[in-house]
């Protein structure tokens, strides 16, 4: 019930807004970006299996012998099936007690509402080299339920005993019969954990800063390959979730990221492109704070708080895109898939450190939208005052695995602005005529 | 004349002797005939058949190797063995026991009281005389005289004393040997005295003449309790016997006499082997002057021989009671001349004592759950009981709930009655814990051990005999039947009987003695559960074990 939303929020990308323009600053000129992305009301994700399920899923348990034996109905009923079993020679029968055994089922409603803003800095250090900064705030908040339903058949197990129960285990059953939402709550609370029906957080994300560099070469005639490479630091700044909290979200992954991107596009007739990207990100091993469950059970009591080692899985992500611009006008569409591989969780406790690592692993097939409104051509040929790009994007998951639904939709504007490091226009044609190259200000396309 | 017919008839001597072999084949199966008159239960077929023995052979019950601890303590169960049953007792009535009767607290004062033999020892030169009247076998005499005059007040009156030799010595050792005797030896007879009913109902005589030997072993088993706890007082101020033990440090050590009627909350138990030291003496002087000493082996206590001795002395509580004793009226007759005090049935309730001491902590580690092979006095041991304990113990203490459950009309006093009111209550947790243990560790489906019904009994990861078998179910009906009243234990035996019926019986091996009296008790047993298939074979095996003990011979 921890992971009951995974919800790890990636807010990158907040400088693709000028992916359509010069894949690099030029020496001086920075860049501002500020944006909103808003992932509305989330009430499902995928699960290890890749289905969709609600979040609430992950409170739905049924209260049956086995799922008791198991200890995910907590320990005071394992203990209960525990007994019970014995009189079927611990050897479980199909019609036995055990297997009869049954209190009824829980359930679960889970919602949660995310939004994002998100500021972005860019700056060429030369001509080649760009250096972004940028950092996410996040609001979010999260409204659970808990439903308990079905018919409870321990008054029935208990008549069938009879006197060979003896009066802890009767004592049991009764406890057992009237087992509801309200004892589950409890147990919940007294298990140290905090109230769970509402949580509600604002903060930062994660911080990333990195460079960017490109060149592009001639192909031919209206032909032209433009590579783009970006390694890319990830700082913990983020929240992270509480090991007495059942269900905050993650704002950040908690631990440092170094990341290495690359893009090759083929631009064509100055006006089409066509791309694949792709991204690796080794992960640092971390500590935290986490309750360390003990076998099955999926409410590990207060003292069993522990300070864990996480080593991180790395991420992956490759994607193939398209796109068109035309004056002030842009649009493009992305397709991809990313993949976060498996943690590991060790420390000193003993206890079940697998429990921590399962669905950890996550993969998701995503499809992206993007449509922007510039006035960078206009701005240069003084047609226009200020140079902005506005920006629209839609991201949306196509299949996923104990992956959250990503679905956001996001606006955002980026300017410029010139420092003294800037040559001037006529600095700028110096260059080019030394170079036998022709090259436009900064805000002229790449081809 | 056959001899010289034949002569006549065959020249050829080959023919002789084929003649007289076949002439002695016919004598010889009309000789088993005639053994064999007693009819065949009508509409069955052979017991051998039954029993899957198909050798052909004559399946004959072998006395041979009978008196050992085991069989006898199926036989105290059973009472259908009167052959076995008289042969035992009578053994014990005749036989030399670890304590001579010479030193049985009883004949001690008798003779230590007797005025003439005083006189004499106090005139000079009187000790020869003395010596003469108390000769060793003129002693032997009179207490057999002695014993003979309180069995003519036997109920139907005994003439036991002109038919066998008998003696009153205590803690005769059924395998031991003098001067050691064990209390799992003495177990099987005291149950005897007990279960039998030919004394205790007025039904048939277990030895088909009278009750005497029933009797004389009822004194005997009374006098060796009371020297084992030391309840008897000597003229010299302290106690005869007195072999009770007590917990030091992880064993037991020798605790001396304890008199329970002083309401002492002392722990003690009796257990294990005990030897015997004395000066040897003749009669009289060992009556008068010795003190003998009792040594103890130190072995473990163990549940099973505490849960059967617990089970004797419910018995014995149970035939005891002042409500029971209808047909018994004559031993406790003629008030202070009668043969048993009025309170005799107190007596067993000493060992009560022994179950407050071992139960809660030294055999049940109530964290875990487990109930012990041996007691534990440091609480260190975790050896779990076995299955066969396990069901004796449960018996036990089931025979003492029952019989506690209406102590209130045994005419027990207030403060006895204020101890023992409780002790069904306290009881029931231990049984519970006993028959969980039995379905959790030893009961399993019966295909996991080549069987193909219900559910089979095992332990040590085998499935277990027709004995074991036997005497566990007998535990689990008791109990389901006296006081657990659970559809799910019903069901788990009903179970149990199928696997027992229908492949445990049906295993063709050769049955000893032993298996054929616990067939007869399982199938007492299984007349609770009529109308299932195994059940009816479960009936049908215990008339055929009848008839094979009744085929037996000595």
């Amino acid at each position: 019930m921890k992971t009951l939303i995974h919800f790890y929020l990636v807010v990158t990308g907040f400088f693709s807004g000028v992916s359509f323009a010069q894949e690099t600053l030029p020496r001086g000129i920075g860049l501002y970006q500020l944006g909103q992305r808003t992932y509305g009301l989330q009430v499902d994700s995928w699960n290890a299996d890749g289905e969709k399920v609600s979040l609430g899923s992950r409170f739905d348990r049924s209260f049956d012998g086995q799922s008791m034996l198991s200890g995910k109905a907590g320990a005071d009923l394992k203990r209960l099936a525990d007994e019970l079993l014995k009189y079927e020679g611990n050897n479980p029968q199909a019609a036995g007690l055990l297997n009869r055994l049954h209190l009824g089922r829980m359930s679960g409603d889970v919602k949660a509402n995310v939004n994002a803003r998100f500021v972005g800095f860019g700056f060429g250090i030369n001509d080649s080299l760009t250096f972004f900064f940028g950092v996410p705030w996040i609001s979010a908040s999260v409204q659970s339920a808990l439903y308990f339903s079905g018919e409870n058949n321990a008054q029935a197990i208990k008549k069938e005993l009879g006197d060979l129960a003896y009066d802890e285990l009767k004592q049991g059953l009764d406890r057992a019969s009237v087992v509801n939402e309200q004892q589950i709550r409890q147990n919940i609370l007294d298990a140290g954990f905090a109230p769970f029906e509402k949580w509600e957080h604002s903060g930062y994300g994660d911080v990333r800063i990195g460079l960017k560099t490109s060149f592009a070469s001639r192909l031919g005639s209206g032909l032209k390959l433009v590579t783009v490479v970006s390694p890319t630091l990830e700082i913990p700044t983020g929240y992270t979730e509480k090991p007495d909290l059942l269900t905050d979200v993650s704002f950040g992954k908690g631990y440092y990221s170094l990341g290495l991107a690359v893009e090759e596009r083929l631009v064509i007739a100055r006006s089409f492109w066509i791309g694949v990207d792709g991204s690796v990100a080794e992960n640092f091993t971390t500590t935290l704070e986490k309750r360390l469950p003990e076998g099955n059970e999926n409410l590990p009591a207060a003292d069993r708080k522990t300070t864990v080692k996480l080593a991180p899985g790395d991420d992956v992500d490759t994607a193939g895109s398209l796109g068109f611009s035309f004056r002030w006008i842009s649009a493009a569409y992305r397709i991809g898939l990313k993949r976060h591989f498996g943690d590991t969780y060790t420390g000193a406790m003993d206890g079940n450190y697998e429990a921590l690592s399962a669905n950890s692993a996550t993969y998701q097939q995503y499809q992206q939208a993007k449509l922007s409104f510039s006035t960078a051509d206009a701005y240069k040929k003084r047609s226009f005052p200020i140079p902005f790009i506005l920006s629209l994007g839609a991201n949306q998951p196509i299949v996923g695995k104990n992956s959250s639904d990503e679905t956001y939709y996001e606006i955002s504007i980026a300017s410029f602005f010139a420092t003294p490091m800037a040559r001037s226009d006529r600095q700028v044609k110096d260059k080019k005529r030394k170079a036998g190259k022709k090259r436009g200000s900064f805000l002229t396309k790449t081809n | 004349m056959l001899i010289m017919l034949t002569n006549i008839l065959f020249k050829n001597s080959f023919w002789l002797l084929l003649v007289l072999a076949l002439t002695a084949g016919c004598v010889a199966e009309t000789k088993k005939k005639a053994s064999t008159g007693r009819p065949h239960v009508s509409g069955l077929a052979e017991p051998e058949e039954f029993f899957g023995n198909f050798s052909g052979e004559h399946l004959r019950v072998s006395r041979s190797g009978s008196y050992n601890v085991e069989t006898l303590w199926a036989l105290a169960q059973c009472e259908c063995d009167p052959v076995l049953y008289k042969s035992f007792m009578e053994r014990t009535a005749n036989g030399k026991g670890v304590l001579p009767q010479i030193l049985m607290p009883s004949v001690r004062e008798e003779i230590k009281s007797n005025t003439a033999l005083q006189t004499l020892q106090k005139i000079p030169l009187g000790g020869l005389l003395a010596d003469f009247f108390a000769s060793d076998e003129k002693l032997a005499g009179r207490i057999r005289e002695g014993l003979a005059e309180k069995l003519t007040r036997a109920p139907g009156g005994s003439s036991l004393a002109s038919r066998l030799d008998i003696r009153f010595d205590g803690f005769t050792p059924v395998a031991g040997r003098a001067p050691s005797f064990s209390v799992m030896d003495q177990i099987p007879r005291w149950m005897a005295v007990f279960s039998a009913d030919g004394l205790w109902t007025g039904a048939e005589t277990v030895d088909g003449s009278d009750h005497g030997l029933q009797t004389l072993e009822l004194f005997r088993s009374l006098s060796e309790w009371t020297y084992m706890i030391g309840l008897d007082e000597n003229t010299d101020g302290g106690f005869y016997g007195g072999l009770t033990l007590r917990a030091d440090g992880a064993g037991a050590v020798m605790n001396g006499p304890i008199d329970p009627r002083k309401g002492s909350d002392s722990k003690w138990f009796v257990s294990g082997a005990y030897t015997l030291k004395y000066d040897e003496k003749n009669a009289r002087d060992l009556a008068t002057s010795v003190k003998e000493t009792w040594s103890h082996n130190n072995e473990p206590v163990t549940l099973d021989e505490q849960a059967r001795l617990w089970h004797v002395a419910a018995r014995a509580f149970g035939r005891l009671r002042p409500e029971n004793r209808k047909s018994v009226a004559t031993l406790f007759a003629g008030g202070e001349e009668a043969l048993l005090p009025a309170d005799s049935h107190t007596l067993p309730l000493a060992f009560l004592a022994s179950i407050d001491t071992l139960l809660p902590e030294a055999f049940i580690d109530r964290d875990v759950r487990l109930i012990r092979a041996s007691a534990s006095f440091d609480g260190k041991s975790s050896t779990p009981a076995s299955l066969l304990a396990l069901s004796r113990l449960v018996r036990a203490l089931t025979s003492w709930s029952q019989e506690l459950k209406t102590a209130d009309q045994a005419g027990l006093n207030a403060e006895t009655l204020r101890k023992v009111r409780g002790a069904p209550e306290e009881l029931l947790p231990a049984i519970q814990l006993a028959v969980q243990t039995i379905l959790a560790n030893h009961v399993a489906p019966a295909v996991h051990y080549n069987g193909s019904y219900g559910l089979a009994l095992v332990d040590n990861g085998k499935a277990v005999k027709i004995a074991e078998a036997s005497e566990v179910l007998l535990a689990l009906t008791e109990v389901e039947a006296q006081l657990l009243d659970s559809e799910f234990l019903r069901g788990r035996i009903q179970q149990i009987f199928d696997w027992y019926g229908g492949d445990l019986l049906q295993s063709g091996a050769d049955i000893s003695e032993r298996e054929l009296l616990w067939i007869k008790t399982a199938a007492r047993a299984a007349e609770r559960y009529a109308g299932d298939r195994a059940q009816v074979w479960v009936k049908d095996a215990g008339k055929y074990a009848d008839e094979l003990l009744q085929r037996g011979s000595l």
